[in-house]
């Protein structure tokens, strides 16, 4: 099931185009590989969850706040490749946390975003991540996330047509291994 | 996941300077945290990263170099110097070669998990792009 029927099944609807706040691009396609800019919690082109978590906002508000970063850097992904059923797999994210003192669950309040790559995009959602805190975000936002995608080669990856010439020398990559070892975050 | 291969490139998750599942180190840089010990956390985590590329590719020969090594340090004012990467830097010297030494980014932070001092992340190259097979 593509990314984009999930999207309709989980009735998502991704907000309109995020807005930079300064002379820069939302992403930048280098090769297979989509590069995002950081992205805040933005609802309507206003900015929303402002403060710091654990002082201004709790756990739970803080991953509300990242599940709708994530959704602005859906509604990107989606402008930069015209389709999300063109992301082969979100590869490496950084999720930054505005962090009141003290304050040592980041890792939980990213989950907030993590999350919803897997909700749309199954096992391709599951990512490589960085979760920290930081003494202040851009406009005092609560969370800030930027997101490195891989793009599918060639078409939709669930798509059943047939497959578009290929270069000789281009192989797919086999997802990395997890080791034993639990998984933290 | 904890590292990711992609375009010729591993992405390793942010590690801990932890050993066994625990935390080695707690508190701030410049608070707590002396920077000889905050140059060992960089160290451990980085050793931990190490583990888990090999974990993710069978080999650590299959890597050509460490382009970024990135180091979160949550330190006081002042207590921020590049110099906390040197540990980290010698092993991955000493593990990659000489010729494979990577540009550091020092990226300040407030908060990391278990109020540990540093996080690092490493960003690597395959030795034979878009064959991890």
């Amino acid at each position: 099931m593509g990314a984009e029927t999930r999207l309709k099944q989980l009735g998502i609807e991704l907000p309109s185009l995020p807005t930079p706040m300064a002379n820069y691009v939302r992403a930048v396609r280098v090769g297979n590989l989509l590069f995002l800019s950081g992205h805040g919690p933005q609802k309507n082109g206003q900015l929303t969850f402002l403060g710091k978590v654990g002082r201004d906002l709790s756990v739970e508000e803080g991953q509300q706040a990242a599940r709708l970063v994530g959704l602005n850097l859906l509604a990107s992904t989606r402008g930069a490749l015209g389709s999300l059923d063109r992301v082969k797999r979100i590869v490496k994210v950084l999720g930054m946390v505005n962090s009141a003192d003290g304050f040592g669950d980041q890792p939980k309040v990213i989950n907030g975003f993590s999350d919803l790559m897997v909700e749309v995009f199954g096992e391709a959602g599951r990512h490589a991540r960085s979760a920290v805190g930081m003494a202040a975000l851009p406009m005092g936002i609560a969370v800030e996330i930027e997101m490195i995608a891989e793009v599918a080669d060639g078409g939709a990856p669930g798509a059943r047509k047939a497959a578009p010439a290929r270069k000789a020398s281009s192989r797919r990559s086999r997802p990395a291994r997890r080791p034993a070892a639990r998984r933290r975050r | 996941m904890p590292a990711v291969a992609a375009g010729g490139l591993l992405f390793v998750s942010g590690q801990d300077p932890e050993r066994g599942g625990r935390l080695v180190y707690r508190g701030r840089v410049g608070d707590g945290v002396t920077p000889r010990q905050a140059r060992a956390a960089v160290g451990l985590a980085t050793r931990n990263g190490l583990a888990a590329a090999q974990a993710a590719l069978g080999s650590l020969a299959r890597l050509r170099r460490c382009v970024v090594l990135t180091c979160f340090v949550d330190a006081t004012p002042g207590a921020l110097s590049p110099a906390v990467a040197t540990e980290a830097l010698a092993l991955l010297r000493r593990i990659l070669g000489p010729a494979s030494r990577p540009i550091l980014w020092l990226r300040p932070a407030r908060g990391l998990a278990g109020g540990m001092p540093v996080e690092v992340e490493l960003l690597l190259e395959l030795a034979e792009p878009r064959d991890t097979a």
